[in-house]
């Protein structure tokens, strides 16, 4: 623990949802980021909502201010309203349509909105010296990423999507004091949509290796030893996880030996013919987690939505081979770096990969070797700190 | 009362009325930076906006719906403070008997709790369409505690709606303004990508015809000089096809005059800031406008203005600067300070021979300097209406006389729909050349 510094500044960090029992990758990626800085003299203060649920927004941990760590917390009522609206305009920003402005506004202004933390924002800004807000989807980073935004740091944590090419986003984007992006693919989609940007910077995402994890316990705790994949995070259309399923069920009919388990929030569906084969751990901490991806024979990354994935890495730290959708940019950009990883573009060469790792689990470990060293190599937590907080610092320097 | 209007040394509960961020709008802007003021000076403030957005509660006080809210909401505050202008208290309502009765809560309210209007771009002869509406707004006016405006002409204007015997204050409309950008003019420059040599005239906000931006690009036209140039920055403010077509209109111009440039795109607070850091003149050819925020913050940057000579505009602008009163003035001012002279566009007609040529020219010069095809208007088909109300009564009536006239209005909707198909083709042929031309076998 390291005393705070005041001549380094405050830094306020702004994600929707923050907790222990949170899932989701930009809130890890904020939260590892605000320790970091925290250890490092600065005085860390996350703005963030009362929610843990980014479907309900339901009001979860208590309103006001807490510690966690050298990090003051300070949480805001969520106000949910207008749901009906949004669902009207979301299928045509969805299929690519020309939306006017003002219908992007009211899509984007209904659902979630945190009246409490966007005026704690308008009053107190000239007291932080950055405000990071992240990722850019949410109306946390949209409304109070525009409010100062000469102190505002964006890390927009984009996906090729439709949403993402709307022009109401543009503001918050171009207008930031600062971008950092977390791989190389992101920053060329920002630059495609918005333009270049005079400060912006690739820092990716620190991953910390884990403690030896208990592989032997978890083999107890799941009663099995046989092969399985592991999936980790939200068990939802939109993260792709129903085409795990879809060729785990073609893969058991052919005869495949292979089970799936998987951790996160979400509720898993899957049909009768692979019950017996799927175990559901729910939420469950990091040290299981960590078991999990090692014990695996591969980790299945099916979402073509991912800046980062921070749990490809984790699955790299722990020898484990990654079988990812050819469909996220960023994810095939670290797989084809890494060489430690097999890509698929159809649920058909899916069940071909997962047939793989049934058969030849021995080679699956060795083909995923190279993957520990290209995390340690590019996103050891200490040198991605260094490279946030020397950029960050460099930016907010007062002229 | 201190600097915010308030009362000295006491903490008041606050309730605004107004639209609101992230929308992006001069009145939401501007409401914003008056909460911020307000938080500061450490008064509860709440904010009611018509449409979600970062305010506490949502009702449109152009309803009578959203008005009893406000009301109810109001008793609960020292103050409300509503900014008044049109398009805020007359588009939400569903009908004159909606916006009557949230006229009539309006009035109610300030019988209750004290309530500041502050008045903006409010168009007296547009509250003529009816005497109702006329009165109830006459009577908010007058009822309310304070009242205000931003220029002496809106106070002139205002009193002679509601009389001289209640105080209007002028309040400066950029008193709680603060830059977006912290940027030098250099790195503003550089931000944007304009050449450090330049002369940058600067035209920037909505694009919409009262704000001229196409006299600016047509008197810039004679402005003789290599190293100005004029950029007009900005986007419609809704996509309306009246708005869409004036853009596209200023497109062309600005495609057609060298070193004018239009910048098309929606602008964030910083981007906006940037821009009038790096010009050297903001210019304000509007038609009309009461008072101008762009104004508000090239005074914040101490960047020169011309204007022309409308609405408010004359006692709003800095010292120093040029207020204009033609098209020939305001060419005149930029090439003044552009250190060059001005020359009223040349139209061509030097060459003319014929009354042929000299027409030609005139057409021309009147596009702004190139020949090009007129745009050709479509006419929508015409449908009979729909002969149906949700008043008990009417909807029959209406079916009964649609039935007994159809036999004659029929036919007249069929003539015009061939009528228009025929146009139609005929503008085909000429737009993609495949008209009948003289010569052509």
């Amino acid at each position: 623990m390291s005393a705070i510094e005041p001549s380094k500044g405050t830094i306020a960090f702004v994600p929707p949802r923050y907790g222990p029992d949170v899932v989701g990758g930009a809130e890890a990626v904020v939260a590892e980021l605000a320790h970091g800085f925290a250890e490092r003299g600065w005085q860390v203060e996350v703005l963030t909502t009362r929610a843990r649920d980014h479907f309900t927004w339901d009001n979860h941990y208590p309103a006001g201010v807490e510690q966690d760590g050298q990090v003051l917390v300070r949480r805001f009522s969520t106000v949910v309203s207008h749901r009906e609206e949004r669902d009207r305009i979301a299928p045509g920003i969805i299929r690519g349509d020309d939306v006017p402005i003002e219908k992007q506004q009211q899509w984007m202004n209904a659902g979630l909105r945190v009246p409490e933390l966007w005026h704690f924002v308008l009053q107190h800004s000239a007291n932080y010296r950055a405000i990071v807000v992240a990722p850019y989807l949410f109306w946390t980073s949209f409304a109070v990423g525009q409010i100062d935004p000469q102190r505002t740091i964006v890390m927009p944590c984009l996906h090729d999507e439709p949403e993402a090419h709307l022009p109401i986003f543009k503001p918050l984007i171009n207008d930031a004091r600062g971008l950092l992006f977390l791989s190389d693919p992101e920053r060329d989609l920002a630059q495609k949509i918005f333009g270049p940007h005079p400060r912006s910077e690739v820092v990716g995402a620190g991953v910390e290796a884990p403690d030896a994890p208990d592989v032997e316990a978890f083999r107890k705790m799941i009663g099995f030893d046989t092969p399985f994949v592991f999936y980790a995070g939200r068990r939802e259309y939109g993260k792709g996880f129903t085409d795990i399923v879809r060729a785990m069920t073609i893969a058991v009919e052919q005869g495949v030996d292979l089970r799936l388990v998987t951790s996160g929030v979400g509720e898993v569906i899957v049909p009768d013919s692979i019950k017996d084969r799927v175990v559901d751990l729910g939420f469950v901490s990091t040290d299981v987690r960590d078991a999990a991806m090692a014990a695996a024979s591969a980790y299945v990354q099916p979402s073509k939505l991912e800046s980062f994935s921070r749990t490809v890495m984790e699955a790299w730290l722990a020898g484990t081979l990654v079988i990812a959708n050819r469909g996220s940019e960023v994810v095939a950009w670290h797989v084809e770096r890494s060489k430690a990883g097999l890509l698929y573009d159809e649920v058909a060469e899916l069940v071909e990969a997962l047939r793989f790792v049934a058969d030849e689990p021995q080679l699956a470990a060795e083909l995923a070797a190279p993957g520990a060293r290209y995390v340690q190599e590019n996103y050891d937590a200490d040198t991605v700190l260094n490279r946030v907080e020397s950029r960050i610092d460099e930016w907010t320097r007062s002229e | 009362m201190d600097a915010l209007g308030m009362t000295k040394n006491k903490l008041d509960r606050i309730l605004v009325v107004s639209p609101y961020p992230p929308l992006r709008d001069g009145i939401a802007t501007y409401a914003a930076a008056e909460v911020r003021a307000l938080l500061v000076a450490g008064h509860h403030v709440e904010v009611v906006s018509p449409r979600p957005s970062a305010a506490h509660h949502v009702a449109d006080p152009g309803r009578l719906d959203g008005a009893t809210t406000i009301l109810r909401l109001a008793r609960k505050f020292d103050r409300v403070i509503i900014q008044v202008f049109p398009e805020f208290l007359f588009a939400g309502a569903s009908s004159r008997a909606d916006s009557y009765g949230a006229l009539g809560a309006l009035i109610a309210m300030t019988r209750m709790v004290p309530v500041d209007l502050r008045v903006h771009e409010l168009d007296y002869s547009s509250l003529a369409t009816t005497r109702v509406r006329q009165r109830l707004m006459r009577q908010l006016l007058r009822s309310s505690s304070t009242r205000s405006v931003h220029t002496r002409a809106e106070q002139v204007d205002l009193e002679s709606f509601i009389g001289t015997d209640v105080p209007i204050d002028v309040v400066e409309h950029g008193r709680y303004f603060a830059s977006a950008s912290t940027l030098t003019r250099a790195a503003a420059r550089r931000e944007i990508g304009v050449d450090d040599e330049r002369t940058i005239f600067l035209s920037i906000g909505f694009l919409q015809h009262h704000k001229g931006f196409d006299r600016g690009i047509r008197a810039f036209a004679g402005v003789q000089s290599d190293t100005a140039e004029l950029h007009v920055v900005g986007d419609v403010r809704v996509d309306h096809p009246h708005l869409l077509d004036h853009a596209d209109e200023l497109a062309d111009l600005a495609a057609r005059v060298d070193r004018a440039t239009l910048h098309r795109g929606y602008l964030g607070d910083g981007a906006f800031d940037s821009w009038i850091l790096a010009s050297d003149v903001v210019v304000l050819p509007y038609r009309e406008i009461w008072s101008s925020g762009v104004v508000e913050r090239a005074r914040l940057h101490k960047i020169p203005i011309i204007a022309s000579d409308v609405g408010g505009l004359a006692e709003q602008l800095p010292e120093g600067s040029i207020l204009v009163r033609s098209d020939e003035e305001l060419g005149h001012a930029m090439a003044g300070l552009a250190g060059t002279t001005w020359k009223r566009p040349n139209a061509g007609y030097e060459h003319a021979r014929t009354i042929e040529d000299v027409q030609k020219a005139i057409s021309t010069a009147g596009r702004g300097g190139v020949s090009r095809p007129r745009k050709v208007t479509r006419v929508a088909s015409l449908v009979p209406a729909v002969a149906d109300s949700p008043k008990p009564l009417l909807g029959p009536i209406k079916r009964l006389v649609s039935k007994a006239t159809a036999w004659q209005i029929r036919p007249v909707i069929d003539h015009v729909n061939g009528l228009r198909s025929d146009l139609d083709a005929l503008a085909n042929q000429v737009e993609d050349g495949s008209g009948p031309h003289e010569g052509r076998p």
